[in-house]
């Protein structure tokens, strides 16, 4: 076959063609591509608004983990109105998996004002995953209250401990960042100096925890005295702090005490605050007390006892009871939480009293038995 | 060696390609009327999806992807899968005719058989569900593509030993045939379905 | 016009592609456990078959028969690339829903079928109808397996929850295999019944007229 007959057969027309329907097609295609691309951001915003249910803006906030449970995957804040998507993976599911959720949180004035949607995005080892129905998920914005901590058993439904478990480390987590995010976040120093600062007033306080550590606002975590709750005698002991300040010249020295006393109202309980004055490495007096928290106590409010307790000097074997006829250490009308009051404060009396040795040795001396 | 295990179970057992994926399904009603030529098709098509993953995965990763031409994929592996059979014809015909007597009436099928199509489009998509943490690569994209394979053989040969015995039945009109073949299928499926409790 | 009603009706009864000729059965399979995806893959199948049939039919006196298979599965690529393009720009939420399936409607066989069959030897409005009536056959078959499938098999019908009762087997590919399969049976039956009672009409007819010739 020469050149020229070549170009006149078959095979070169079948050629020819086979290739311009390539040409043709391959360029159309291109075309089309430069004009339908999608975007990375268009993906992106598809997803959002996927969980989101309508279309939003969104800006995206540098992430940072506050919550040990729970690792921040990404976020971003909704231009429209101000809430904040959050992607974040609970751990602790099922056999050690974990679960990854969006949730969206809803922000009013500038603090959290709710949970709008939780939705889950993607699960490691959680076979059941597919029994949490959106009943579920919608609980975590029924049962949402500021400060709440979700635990599995407050979410109903169907499906396995530890999965849920994994699903609400992940709100938890969320809820953490958000809350500092929003700026008004307390962390656990914070949280304790403020309470103990009830009972000192104006005075300008020291607080130290376990090996006699300074805590300070910025304190992630604080470890007590107490590694974790003791019972003493009607009482629960929660924690016990070292309090400094100076008076005048004199550097003075407090145990402050945090005790659950039991024997309230309905079985409930109040959870005290008493400061007890130290001198000399012994127990001086009740410098103050005040109640932190309570169960089921409706009568707590009319207490007005409590001024009693403060300076009342210390004797071995100090036991604050109860006494109808002077209404001493106790209000009339709420008998029942003064007896839960009076088993907290001597309860942390007690404690101190048995323990006083450990506490006094200064931090070389070991009492971080953790 | 998990890796391996893990696309070996999931390629046959728990996301077979016909009785999960539902891949493959021309062929599989097609020719599975006798288990001769339902093993023929089978080692057929696991042949092909090896050779059409072998060729598309590198061109894919290392030419179409660096040129930014993903979007011409279909195209290109169409045409690939496409002029692969027609070679393999070829080649099968002048080495061995014995064996182009017994599967080379099934080859020019394959061209347009979703399998082929189907595993080579899955390997470059996304597999971290099966792989895991490990990374794709061309070495288990092929290990992929063969276990998918024999997955589709296993799932044709127990279908046509069930139709080989369907045969001595006789059926209304309206059962015979496809019908009667696809509740059978939705038996072998739901035989399969016990395999999704596996988790690795 | 009674050439385009012999189209029409073939494409969409009996030579329905789903029930009658059981082509194209992977996404058929795959997609008729929610009646969104098996529509939205209905239509789309329903667009690249009648544009390519027009553009087969168009080519039909270009193309060389030599290399005419390999010219219909560039065109069929081409348009299933343009589709994908599409759908995922404007319509994610069935781009998603298809996922696989939409590359492999390359492969199926109904579109090189109809290509092969019928678009090369008609002139292109012909093709077009049957690419048409063909593409609807196969969306209106998908779609009442759809609705069966995800009612009894997910309580839902077009995503809308509607019953808590369901048979979970259904929204699987076995039950997509069961139910495909009862249908293929319920159709031909039906069309068998049609037919007959047409051939008895018809036979009827002829033997009045012979009776009437007689006389």
């Amino acid at each position: 076959m020469n050149g020229k007959s070549f170009f006149k057969s078959t095979s070169f027309k079948c050629l020819i063609t086979l290739l311009c329907v390539l040409l043709v097609s391959g360029i159309f295609l291109t075309i089309m591509n430069s004009l339908l691309a999608v975007t990375d951001q268009e993906r992106f915003d598809r997803a959002i608004n996927k969980i989101y249910g309508r279309p939003v803006k969104t800006e995206a906030v540098a992430v940072a983990n506050y919550n040990d449970n729970a690792t921040i995957d990404e976020a971003y804040k909704i231009k429209d109105d101000g809430n904040y998507l959050i992607k974040s993976t609970g751990k602790g599911g099922y056999e050690n998996g974990t679960v990854t959720c969006w949730i969206v949180v809803k922000i009013n004035n500038g603090s959290i004002g709710g949970i709008e949607k939780v939705v889950i995005d993607s699960n490691k080892g959680q076979s059941y995953i597919d029994r949490v129905g959106a009943k579920a998920l919608n609980q975590f914005s029924e049962l949402y209250k500021p400060d709440i901590i979700f635990t599995p058993d407050i979410i109903t439904g169907a499906t396995v401990m530890s999965t849920k478990n994994a699903i609400c480390n992940a709100v938890n987590g969320a809820l953490d960042f958000v809350n500092v995010l929003c700026g008004n976040v307390t962390t656990e120093g914070e949280k304790l100096l403020k309470s103990i600062q009830t009972l000192y007033g104006e005075i300008e306080i020291q607080v130290y925890g376990a090996g006699d550590t300074l805590i300070t606002a910025e304190s992630e975590t604080v470890t007590s005295f107490v590694p974790e709750p003791v019972k003493q005698g009607n009482a629960t002991i929660n924690s016990v702090y070292k309090v400094r300040f100076t008076e005048g010249e004199k550097e003075v020295l407090h145990y402050v005490i945090s005790s659950t006393g039991t024997g309230g109202y309905d079985n409930g309980t109040v959870t005290m605050l008493t400061a007890l004055a130290i001198e000399d490495g012994a127990i001086k007096s009740v410098y103050k007390v005040a109640i932190t928290a309570n169960k089921s106590q409706s009568y707590i409010g009319t207490i007005t006892h409590l001024d009693q307790y403060s300076g009342y000097p210390y004797s071995k074997g100090l036991t604050f009871v109860a006494d109808k006829s002077n209404n001493a250490f106790m209000t009339s009308g709420a008998t029942m939480s003064s007896t839960a009051i009076n088993n907290a404060i001597n309860g942390g009396i007690r404690y101190v009293e048995l323990n006083l040795d450990t506490l006094n040795t200064p931090a070389e001396g070991g009492e971080e038995n953790e | 060696m998990g890796t391996f295990i893990a696309i070996v179970l999931a390629a046959v057992l728990t996301n077979n390609f016909i009785t999960v994926k539902t891949y493959g399904i021309c062929p599989f009603l097609g020719v599975s009327k006798k288990t001769s030529s339902a093993a023929g098709m089978g080692i057929a098509v696991t042949l092909v999806m090896i050779i059409a993953t072998l060729v598309t995965y590198p061109i894919y990763t290392y030419v179409m992807v660096p040129l930014k031409i993903e979007f011409l994929e279909i195209i290109f592996f169409i045409f690939i899968i496409a002029s692969l059979v027609q070679m393999l014809e070829k080649i099968i015909q002048k080495l061995s005719p014995s064996l182009y007597g017994a599967m080379g009436i099934y080859l020019p099928l394959i061209t347009t058989n979703c399998a082929v199509l189907g595993v080579t489009e899955l390997v470059i998509g996304d597999m971290s569900s099966i792989l895991g943490t490990a990374s794709m690569n061309i070495g288990w994209a092929v290990l992929y593509a063969l276990f998918a394979g024999l997955g589709f053989t296993l799932v044709m040969i127990i279908m046509s030993g069930m139709r080989e015995r369907l045969n001595y039945y006789k059926m209304p009109k309206a059962i015979a045939g496809f019908p009667i073949a696809m509740v059978t299928a939705c038996f072998i499926c739901m035989a399969f379905m016990v395999f999704t409790y596996i988790s690795l | 016009m009674n050439k385009f009603k012999k189209i029409t009706l073939d494409g969409l009864i009996y030579q329905n592609p789903t029930f009658m000729l059981v082509l194209g059965t992977c996404p058929t399979l795959g997609l008729i456990s929610s009646a969104f995806s098996a529509m939205g893959m209905g239509l789309t199948v329903l667009v690249v078959l009648m544009l390519s049939n027009i553009i087969i039919s168009a080519l039909r006196k270009v193309i060389p028969n030599e290399v005419r298979i390999p010219c219909y599965i560039v065109v069929i690529a081409t348009l299933v690339t343009f589709a994908r393009m599409f759908l995922e720009k404007f319509l994610p939420d069935l781009y998603d829903s298809l996922g696989g399936f939409l590359a492999l409607i390359v492969v199926n066989c109904i579109i090189l079928g109809r290509a092969e069959a019928f678009a090369n030897k008609h002139t292109v409005p012909e093709a077009a109808v049957d690419g048409f009536a063909n593409g609807l056959g196969f969306t209106v078959a998908l779609t009442i397996m759809g609705v069966i499938c995800e009612f009894f098999g997910k309580g839902s019908l077009f995503g809308y929850e509607i019953m808590s009762f369901k048979i979970g087997m259904l929204a699987t590919p076995a039950g997509a295999f069961l139910v495909y399969g009862l249908c293929i049976a319920v159709f031909v039956y039906l069309i068998d019944g049609f037919e007959r009672s047409r051939r008895v009409k018809a036979n009827k007819l002829a033997r009045e007229n012979m009776l009437k010739e007689a006389e």
